[in-house]
């Protein structure tokens, strides 16, 4: 028993350092100097200097941010506004279709990027949304909308039937029964929904990368443009991926219990 | 009816918005397809099946279709081994459990973009961690630049990011199987290998399949990692069919023949869906 005892903490403590250590390394190395990131053997305990950041900061990078952090509110706020009800329409009608209309939003979720990105990349062009923020907020609904649709379904089906009856005799419409029962029931679902639509539109490369050029870069899209330069700067790269990666782990750390189910798709829960 | 109407009402907006940004451009994806349009060349013609014609022989295709497929099965299945691995062992954590879940969830929620930043700066030739370590055995060697082990190298990081994601719901499993099961199956003398294959894996079976096909799904439609790490390189020996449908559309402007590999894409993706939620049907997982 002892040993199986040794066994299980041993083999707990190495699955930690290999999921933490990646993420601790890129933080640390944000924090060294050149000379103590490229010493060999690697230098665990060094002088922590800001020049990454200070060099990071000074340039257009704090812009780039700037435009994920609009992005995704936006998209999210967006998002919130015509999947809420659209959730809950599907949820309460007793309309014909409904599982095909979920089978549909299910599916649209599961779009490759590249296969719209490059259709809407033309239109875009022509349409004169290539390199801007409303372009990105629209086209990241093609993602967070069904998911945000699917997954706040699922809470709107667990309201009782009785409470919006009740709401309903009081002389409420369906949307007073919406925003006044509804609404408020699902609050843990819909906060948990958004932080989760959040990290997808500040995570999002693909459809940035085909979609912008200069004026509308995310703070993804132009962490890969430091890797262009002649000479790799390690340092600032790892600076700019630690705050890219930081407001996520810190939500996600903060929403832990809604995040599996929304990573799923909704498919499975937790 | 009049409350019909009403829930048709608040359904219009969201669904307009999907058929703008998911329907249409798809339309316009099929349409681009059976045309001659490429940014290097002047004019747009009509190319009819053309391109799909083309496909049948483009060694390219093949070559990513056969990128994806080690890729995705790679990931998956070393996924799901060291996610069952783990869980037999965090299982029997108590406390200290829920500190490990939540500790886990840190590769999973950070950008795939970054994730591949991290693993390209562990992998580095010269002062790369994992060469350091390795250089206890010998083994230093600069994986990204190597076709052989360029893939192998994407792998990694991606079971690095998505094995917690299997192993949560896994473990989310196993708390709601009842422990009288195996106090049963242990007064039968079913222990270790038995009790695991007999009685744990059919119970998880239904979560493992539909986490299974949904991992597939995001594993075909990987892009960022990929391009960060090796851009589809050396030559084009990581190069899936995502990266290649963007190489032709966006590093030769063939839009005509990228946009058919789009569909194509596209397809794939789609019966997987179908797939997925069958899965989840025949054993109401949903």
């Amino acid at each position: 028993m002892v040993s199986r005892r040794i066994a299980t903490v041993g083999i707990t403590l190495l699955l930690l350092v290999f999921f933490l250590l990646p993420v601790y390394h890129l933080a640390t190395m944000s924090l060294k100097t050149q000379a103590d990131t490229f010493a060999s053997p690697p230098v665990w305990l060094f002088s922590p200097t800001t020049e990454h950041y200070d060099g990071l900061l000074a340039g257009r990078f704090p812009r780039y941010m700037w435009n994920s952090f609009v992005v995704s509110v936006a998209n999210v706020a967006l998002t919130l506004a015509l999947g809420a009800p659209a959730a809950f329409a599907l949820a309460r009608a007793r309309v014909r279709g409904r599982k095909v209309i979920l089978f549909a939003i299910l599916a649209t979720r599961m779009m490759p990027p590249i296969s719209l990105a490059l259709p809407v990349f033309v239109v875009f062009l022509y349409g004169g949304l290539l390199d801007t923020r409303l372009g990105l907020v629209l086209i990241f609904l093609s993602f967070n909308l069904p998911l945000t649709v699917w997954l706040l379904h699922g809470f709107f089906s667990e309201v009782p039937d009785e409470l919006l009856d009740a709401a309903r005799i009081d002389g409420a419409s369906v949307l007073r029964a919406f925003f006044n029962v509804a609404v408020p029931y699902v609050a843990s679902g819909i906060v948990a929904v958004t932080i989760l639509a959040w990290i997808y539109s500040w995570n999002e490369f693909t459809f940035t990368l085909i979609l912008t050029r200069r004026d509308a870069i995310t703070a993804t899209v132009a962490l890969g443009q430091l890797f262009t330069f002649e000479t790799v700067a390690w340092g600032r790269i790892a600076a700019g991926g630690s705050l890219t990666m930081f407001p996520v782990m810190l939500l996600a750390v903060i929403g832990r219990r809604y995040f599996v189910r929304g990573l799923t798709g909704g498919g499975l829960t937790e | 009816m009049k409350e019909t109407r009403l829930y048709l009402l608040m359904l219009l907006p969201a669904v307009v918005a999907l058929l703008m940004v998911v329907v249409l451009p798809l339309t316009a994806l099929g349409y681009i397809s059976l045309l001659n349009w490429d940014l290097r060349r002047p004019g747009i013609t009509f190319a009819g099946s053309g391109n799909y014609i083309r496909m049948l022989s483009d060694p390219d295709l093949l070559n990513s279709l056969r990128v994806t497929a080690w890729f995705v099965v790679g990931a998956i299945s070393l996924q799901v081994a060291l996610a069952l691995v783990l869980a037999e062992i965090l299982v029997a954590l108590r406390r200290t459990q829920t500190l490990i879940r939540t500790l886990i969830l840190l590769p999973m929620v950070i950008p795939p973009l970054v994730a591949g930043i991290i693993w390209r700066i562990l992998l580095e030739p010269r002062a790369g961690l994992v060469n350091h370590f390795l250089d206890f055995v010998g083994l230093r060697h600069a994986w990204l630049a190597d076709p052989n082990t360029a893939l192998g190298a994407v792998v990694l990081t991606d079971v690095w990011q998505w094995t917690p994601l299997i192993l949560l719901l896994l473990l989310a499993r196993y708390a709601v199987i009842p422990t009288s099961i195996y106090d049963a199956a242990a007064v039968d003398g079913a222990t270790g290998w038995t009790r695991f294959y007999f009685i744990t894996l059919p119970l998880v079976r239904p979560v493992l399949m539909a986490a299974v096909v949904l991992r597939m799904i995001d594993a075909i439609r990987e892009f960022a990692k990929i391009f960060i790490m090796t851009g589809g390189g050396p030559g084009v020996s990581t190069e899936t069919l995502n990266m290649y449908v963007y190489r032709v559309a966006f590093t030769y402007g063939n839009l005509g023949y990228a946009a058919a590999l789009g569909v194509f894409l596209f397809a794939i993706v789609l019966s997987l869906t179908l797939a997925l939620t069958s899965v989840q049907k025949r054993f109401e997982v949903l």
